[in-house]
């Protein structure tokens, strides 16, 4: 059992939370965790265009929930 | 010096002169480079008269200004600058040109011009060649009938081996003829529009800016360090295989239905569910060339298009989405073929797609309340109505009759309908301050800009620079600042995170910079000059924040259709949140930055222009 | 002579990134230097940019016009090679050259041409990592066909907007 907390930032924590915390049984990709999350909350983006960050610095793609215990995530594109 | 030349070239069209200005290293560690070196460099010069400098006239400065990240990051962009004939603050306009990499391969990292030539001219850079030339064979000419005059006018230069002409600035008939909307334009269908910096040009008789360097970029401080970043971040980049394939584009149709937030009718509403302007209709229909790359950049989103209506050929890029949700959707046309023209048009002329855009929906729906009237304008003016859009548009780079009020921009259109007809209509102008909103609502909170967005923005309505909190983070307009000033591209920039971005900056210059330097001392060092001059305004309109930090009138009328039907914001989160963004800057409660932030910033001397504000204002 | 190289162009594949260029005057010069890059990029009508470089011609009249015999084929790759000590700027290889390729640069000592990077050229290397595959190695076809990419960039920029236009 572990907690990884995941805080959104902008107008992302204005459709999720500021910031959400799970407490799960086992060892689960970020990006994918995250991309379920976004799906549930019919949030209107595809995890490509939101960046994962960990203490200023974008993850790896198999980075996972055991690694480290909290990220944050922007949305990518702004503007064009 | 690593990374840049340390200096600009300051050109005077009155005099005919030029000469090198060199700047010490601690100006560009203080401001960086573009956006905040242009503001800088308009402070000092012009800081202690602002308010009575005529954006249009011979005393106001037209920058162009490349940063210490140009060329060294993937994509390329430089920033136009000077006094905002749109707002009467500075805006760092950027646009993708090879001009800025020519400009450090002349020795240069930036160009100031001055003063007001005779007769139109258009000026030759190679290395430290300076040349000011006759633009008779140019002026008037728009779209690839200009570019090809162009390239003829420089077919007599000797050359040893065969050479691509060089790039070129320029400008259509719009900033010709000075229209407050008019883009600065590159290659066929790129702009810097906001700002409004072409009818500058416009009002300097100057046709265009054409930059050959010979010579390399300069060293950069550590060059095993870069390549390593470099490659990290093109690899990120390569990822975005949607955004090659399809660009801004895609939004044409997201933005309205995923994210209901684009604006439809003058922002009527922001819902659409018409799949007649899917990308996949503009891709499958219109694109020719598809990727289409600028400078250096691994991700090209940009497309050629092409359409073909009567006997008239329209080329022009995507359309990128602001272009194709301001000339489409906005004005009520849900075609895409019209909106490739619609786009093109804009292109040719030299209109900034956003603005002009704006100002047309503006007037098609004064006509629609019957307060414009068929008197007025000569034609009716309806929704969905490509030739009436068509004639407008021209109307309005020629300054032909409604064209000529149109041509003011939408606030001052606003003002001066309501002198004619008595009728206040500013509650149907979507602007902030002198420049109209990007294409992202707020009213769904589906999109990313905060409810202070744009009411905070120094750039006003700009969707490139909006404010945002925390203040340290990507969210605020410190982020968008230091993009502006680096320069680099906003589609490329967003993959890198913040860390890896400042680590990118060090290893190209040599420098030791922070991330929480940038967010807490250089960000809001330029936010605040920027702030300033706005402030300062003049000299037809001025800004109050008591009144215009806030958001259209419209943002707060309830959506009428889609998905988020009844949702809007609140006056009262935005006065919530601007009061402690302000706090955050270490501005006071009317967001005028404070005599001991100004100080903590190194801008001691702008204290006395916070004065003067204050003083107009009575809040002394 | 079955070792020699060529770069096969693919116009409609090129996207204008000018990373090819980046790469090139990395390789030679150690820095970036547009106007330095062997490989230069003509986007004369913007969105249909063209890659226009060296074809090593079967004939190579550069090599022969050269008075100081700076120039000569690499007999592994079938580039042309500058000497840069021998070179004299003089020009005549640019005149002799059916489309002008070699190129004098500014504070450079000898004439720029593409030597194909002893065989593995960056030039390829990058547009493939970027994915736009513009550029593809080949055997050399060692036929004067290859002269047909020296025709003037205007002019192939021209006839594929024509293309274009023809709905082709």
């Amino acid at each position: 059992m572990h907690e990884f907390c995941i805080k959104f930032q902008g107008t992302l924590s204005s459709m999720i939370g500021e910031k959400i915390c799970l407490k799960l049984d086992k060892c689960e990709r970020i990006e994918s965790l995250i991309q379920k999350i976004i799906i549930e909350k019919k949030i209107p983006l595809s995890v490509g265009e939101l960046l994962i960050t960990h203490q200023g610095n974008a993850i790896k793609e198999d980075l996972t929930t055991c690694d480290v215990n909290e990220v944050e995530v922007y949305r990518m594109f702004q503007g064009g | 010096m690593y990374g840049i030349h340390g200096k600009y070239l300051e050109i005077d069209l009155s005099s005919e002169r030029s000469r090198e200005v060199k700047l010490p290293l601690r100006i560009f560690r203080m401001f960086i480079g573009g956006r905040g070196l242009a503001t800088y460099i308009l402070w000092k010069e012009l800081g202690s008269k602002w308010e009575k400098v005529d954006p249009l006239g011979p005393e106001n400065l037209l920058i162009v200004m490349t940063g210490p990240m140009t060329g060294y990051y993937p994509g390329i962009k430089l920033t136009i600058s000077g006094k905002s004939p749109q707002s009467n603050g500075v805006v760092g306009s950027a646009i993708s040109s090879e001009v800025a990499v020519e400009l450090k391969a002349a020795g240069y990292d930036g160009i100031v011009i001055r003063g007001t030539a005779k007769d139109p001219v258009y000026i030759y850079i190679e290395d430290d060649k300076v040349e000011i030339r006759s633009a008779e064979k140019l002026w008037g000419r728009r779209g690839l009938e200009f570019l090809k005059a162009l390239k003829d006018e420089l077919r007599s230069e000797p050359r040893w081996g065969l050479e691509p002409p060089p790039p070129a600035l320029y400008i259509g008939p719009a900033g010709e003829n000075k229209v407050r909307t008019a883009a600065v334009m590159s290659k066929l269908a790129h702009a810097a529009g906001y700002g409004g910096y072409g009818a500058v040009m416009g009002s300097k008789k100057l046709k265009a800016i054409v930059v050959k360097g010979n010579g390399p970029l300069p060293r950069a401080a550590k060059p095993d360090k870069l390549e390593e970043l470099k490659n990290n971040v093109m690899e990120k980049i390569l990822k975005q295989k949607g955004f090659r394939q399809w660009g801004t584009t895609q939004g044409i149709w997201s933005v309205g239905y995923v994210t209901s937030s684009e604006p439809i009718k003058n922002w009527q509403e922001e819902w659409h569910d018409k799949l007649e302007v899917s990308h996949i209709v503009f891709e499958e229909s219109y694109w020719i060339k598809n990727p289409w790359a600028d400078w250096g950049c691994p991700l090209a989103c940009m497309k050629v298009s092409r359409a073909v209506i009567g006997d008239k050929e329209y080329f022009t890029d995507g359309p990128d989405y602001e272009m194709g949700a301001y000339l489409g959707p906005n004005l009520g046309i849900f075609n895409a073929k019209e909106i490739v023209a619609l786009s093109a048009l804009a292109d040719e002329l030299g209109l900034c797609g956003i603005q002009t855009g704006n100002v047309m929906a503006f007037a098609i729906e004064l006509f629609e309340r019957g307060i414009l009237t068929i008197d007025d304008v000569g034609y009716e003016l309806r929704w969905g109505d490509f030739n009436c859009a068509k004639k407008l548009i021209e109307d309005i780079a020629y300054r032909r009759g409604i064209g000529d009020l149109l041509a003011e921009g939408t606030y001052r259109a606003a003002l001066k309908i309501k002198e004619l007809k008595g009728v206040d209509v500013l509650k149907y102008a979507v602007q902030v301050k002198g420049i109209a909103v990007g294409a992202h609502g707020i009213r769904s909170k589906k999109d990313y800009p905060q409810p202070i967005a744009y009411a905070a923005s120094v750039q006003g309505g700009d969707h490139t620079s909006v404010a945002g909190l925390p203040k340290n983070s990507r969210e605020s307009e410190a982020w968008r600042v230091f993009f502006d000033s680096a320069v680099v591209c906003s589609f490329t920039g967003f993959a890198a995170d913040e860390k890896t971005m400042v680590e990118y900056l060090n290893a190209v210059t040599g420098w030791t910079i922070t991330l929480e330097e940038l967010y807490n001392e250089i960000g809001p060092r330029i936010l605040s000059l920027q702030r300033i001059l706005l402030l300062l305004g003049g000299p037809d309109v001025y800004w109050d924040p008591r009144v215009h930090d806030d958001n259209p009138p419209r943002f707060y009328e309830p959506l009428p259709t889609g998905p988020h039907k009844g949702s809007t914001i609140q006056r009262e989160e935005v006065v919530k949140k601007l009061r402690e963004y302000y706090a955050e800057l270490g501005w006071d409660e009317y967001g005028i930055p404070r005599e001991d932030t100004l100080k903590k910033l190194g801008l001691t001397d702008a204290i006395p222009l916070v004065n003067k504000i204050k003083s107009r204002l009575g809040l002394t | 002579m079955s070792e020699r190289i060529w770069i096969l162009r693919d116009y409609s594949a090129c996207s204008g990134c000018r990373l090819c260029e980046i790469a090139c005057s990395l390789k030679h010069e150690g820095v970036i230097w547009p106007a330095a890059s062997r490989i230069k990029i003509f986007e004369i009508i913007p969105g249909l940019p063209i890659p226009y470089f060296c074809v090593q011609c079967p004939d190579y009249p550069c090599v022969s016009a050269c008075p100081t015999k700076a120039l000569k084929v690499d007999d592994k790759t079938g580039a042309v090679l500058v000497d840069e000590g021998l070179c004299i700027l003089c020009g005549k290889c640019i005149e002799a050259c059916p489309g002008k390729v070699p190129r004098i640069v500014k504070n450079k000592a000898a004439v720029i041409i593409c030597d194909l990077c002893g065989g593995d050229p960056e030039c390829v290397k990058v547009c493939s990592k970027a994915g736009y595959n513009a550029l593809k190695v080949i055997k050399h076809p060692n036929n004067d066909i290859v002269k047909h990419y020296l025709i003037d960039p205007e002019k192939i920029s021209k006839y594929i907007l024509a293309k274009y236009r023809k709905g082709v």
